[in-house]
């Protein structure tokens, strides 16, 4: 079996905050618990969940813009958080980050060229016809016109900012791109519009995607595997399909059904769900869910429940649900 | 940029785009005014030669006296030609504005980029600069002076020494908030190193501060200039300078008053106009804080 081209074991990232008046007390924001995931080629892992949930970091640490607190993030087998400053420079060509915000991720002052050319341009020396041509290409590939070329991100419309992003993500031939929220700021027409051109993509170059979303109709176009997040930990990682036909984990079931639907004939079955997201700067005992969990039994407010396989091949993290047979130290997901 | 202006909607993209383009210099009348005024003092100072005498001719029969042909603004309690000081002093003042304003740019510049990107130097830095900033300019000069002798280099040293920190602080808090900008992480994903970061996407955003701060401080050094000349530590009292001009024709007042009205005048209108194109500047990089006023 070859390895998967990323591979994510134990990923924990704990934010230190200073507070009380001397600054002495410290307190931790357990921004992402344990999250081991795995993404093989050209295929599409969705991350979903409420905001503050830790998606973000999670696409942060997988470009090693932050640091983990533990656990590894692997490309093609190789550690990255073991990579001095120069290795990192080198592996980071082969994953590529399209970010949230098309207005502030693209600098106000370069033209549209210079955005798309700079990362190329970081690793070796092109002449201006090379640049020209390249950011040409660049730009035919998301669908921009080349007339484009000497505009700055000022004069473009939101949809063409973040195709102007994802061409810059493209520049270095990645087999791997993370986007986070990449279509979140963006009209539902246009949305629909970036999400056939990642698409497209993925089936013309074979890239890989880390799509990271809080909106589950996005997710359910594009992802082929789904991770449900709560609270810095994965508690559902399923396809996309038995995942939406049959959500186990009684968040993703909530999430699910609290998605609208547009279709104003079906009736809304669920009771929504109460309370809100406990904040994680003190995260609830046992299962960061039981005191919003319709399901909750006592064994859900001491133990934490680790991500289980069940048997038709998804993994659940949930006692009631997808209840652990092996002793718990074995079946971490390693 | 020639795209930019002629685009109908610019202005409402110009507020969605924080400061990628500015509007035209043109609309800006402070600038004009205070641009054309020390443009047409530059030049001036420059062709001094050419149109006024020489201002260190000292001529003892001709003291104290009162406009004519030749003195076209009288002469000194030396005999010497107050119209010619008076251009010539134009020239220290200019030089020492100048010369402060490059220095404390240059070094403000280099230390509030470090100390805005390098976490490490932050404290370091701003703590050294504190210290500087508690230093009172007179009585450096002064210190500075006596120990080499009155020069316009230990001038410029004493001016842009307690100058730099005002200029670092403002840089600095530039660069912290450039460096936590998504676009600088996008540089930094696609494989940036350090200086580039710094040279192609943290920097540009510095300039609008820095010549902004530069045309104050430029206007405070000419006045701090004056005034240590006035008290004796500027530059050599031969050496003709608004300052020493206003400190030797103040006891001939009644007499001559137009040996410490002329450089007086002259002063400020060049503090004027640095202030004015410091104004100005502020305004054509920052529209809100024009409309608001």
């Amino acid at each position: 079996m070859t390895s998967p081209l990323l591979k994510v074991e134990g990923l924990t990232k704990h934010y230190a905050i200073a507070n009380g008046v001397l600054k002495r007390e410290r307190t931790k924001v357990r921004a992402v618990e344990d999250v081991s995931f795995s993404v093989e080629a050209a295929q599409t892992l969705c991350i979903v969940g409420e905001s503050g949930c830790g998606k973000s970091t999670i696409a942060r640490l997988l470009m090693r813009l932050v640091q983990p607190t533990s656990g590894r993030v692997l490309i093609d087998g190789t550690d990255i958080a073991s990579l001095n400053k120069m290795e990192l420079r080198t592996w980071r060509r082969r994953m590529q980050m399209v970010f949230q915000d098309p207005y502030s991720s693209l600098n106000p002052r370069l033209t549209a060229q210079q955005i798309v050319t700079e990362p190329v341009e970081n690793f070796e020396r092109l002449s201006q016809r090379e640049c020209r041509l390249l950011a040409g290409d660049l730009l035919k590939q998301v669908g921009l016109s080349t007339d484009m070329m000497n505009r700055r991100p000022s004069e473009m419309s939101g949809g063409q900012r973040q195709r102007l992003g994802i061409a810059r993500a493209l520049a270095l031939n990645p087999s791997l791109i993370i986007a986070d929220e990449a279509v979140s700021a963006l009209d539902v027409s246009v949305q629909a519009q970036v999400l056939n051109l990642l698409m497209d993509l993925q089936q013309q170059m074979g890239i890989a995607f880390v799509f990271i979303s809080h909106d589950l109709s996005v997710v359910e176009h594009i992802g082929h595997r789904i991770a449900v997040m709560y609270l810095g930990r994965i508690v559902e990682l399923a396809s996309a399909d038995t995942l939406f036909a049959d959500p186990v984990h009684p968040y993703s079931e909530a999430l699910i059904a609290a998605a609208p639907v547009p279709d104003p004939t079906r009736a809304r079955l669920a009771v929504p769900l109460e309370g809100e997201v406990p904040s994680p700067i003190n995260p609830p005992s046992g299962c960061a869910f039981h005191p919003r969990c319709p399901l909750a039994v006592e064994r859900c407010r001491v133990e934490v429940p680790f991500l289980t396989p069940t048997p038709d091949g998804r993994f659940v993290a949930c006692h009631v649900r997808a209840p652990a047979r092996i002793p718990k130290e074995s079946q971490r997901c390693d | 940029m020639a795209l930019i202006s002629s685009q109908p909607d610019d202005l409402t993209m110009q507020q969605v785009s924080s400061s990628a383009h500015f509007p035209k210099v043109r609309q800006f009348p402070l600038i004009a005014a205070g641009g054309g005024l020390l443009a047409l003092l530059i030049t001036l100072a420059i062709t001094a030669p050419l149109y006024a005498g020489d201002p260190m001719i000292m001529d003892p029969f001709k003291r104290l006296q009162p406009p004519s042909a030749q003195a076209w603004l009288g002469t000194d309690y030396l005999g010497r030609d107050i119209f010619a000081r008076t251009v010539f002093g134009t020239r220290i003042s200019l030089v020492v504005g100048v010369a402060t304003t490059l220095a404390a740019a240059f070094f403000g510049l280099l230390i509030g980029v470090t100390a805005g990107y390098y976490r490490a130097v932050d404290n370091i830095a701003l703590r050294i600069m504190d210290g500087l900033m508690s230093i009172p300019t007179i009585l450096l000069a002064i210190a500075l002076a006596s120990l080499t002798g009155p020069g316009i280099g230990i001038l410029v040293f004493a001016i842009s020494v307690t100058k730099i920190p005002a200029v670092t602080r403002l840089v600095r808090s530039v660069v912290l908030s450039v460096r936590e900008r998504p676009y600088v992480e996008a540089a930094l994903c696609g494989g940036a190193r350090m200086p580039k970061i710094l040279w192609r996407h943290v920097l540009p955003s510095t300039i609008p501060v820095l010549m902004v701060q530069g045309a104050n401080v430029c206007a405070s050094a000419i006045l701090i200039e004056a005034g240590l000349s006035f008290l004796g530590v500027g530059v050599p009292p031969d050496i003709a300078s608004w300052g020493n001009m206003i400190s030797t024709g103040r006891l001939y007042l009644s007499i001559a008053p137009l040996s410490v009205f002329a450089p007086g005048i002259c002063l400020a209108v060049t503090v004027l106009a640095a202030n004015l194109l410091g104004d100005g500047l502020r305004d054509f990089f920052d529209p809100r804080s024009k409309r608001t006023s």
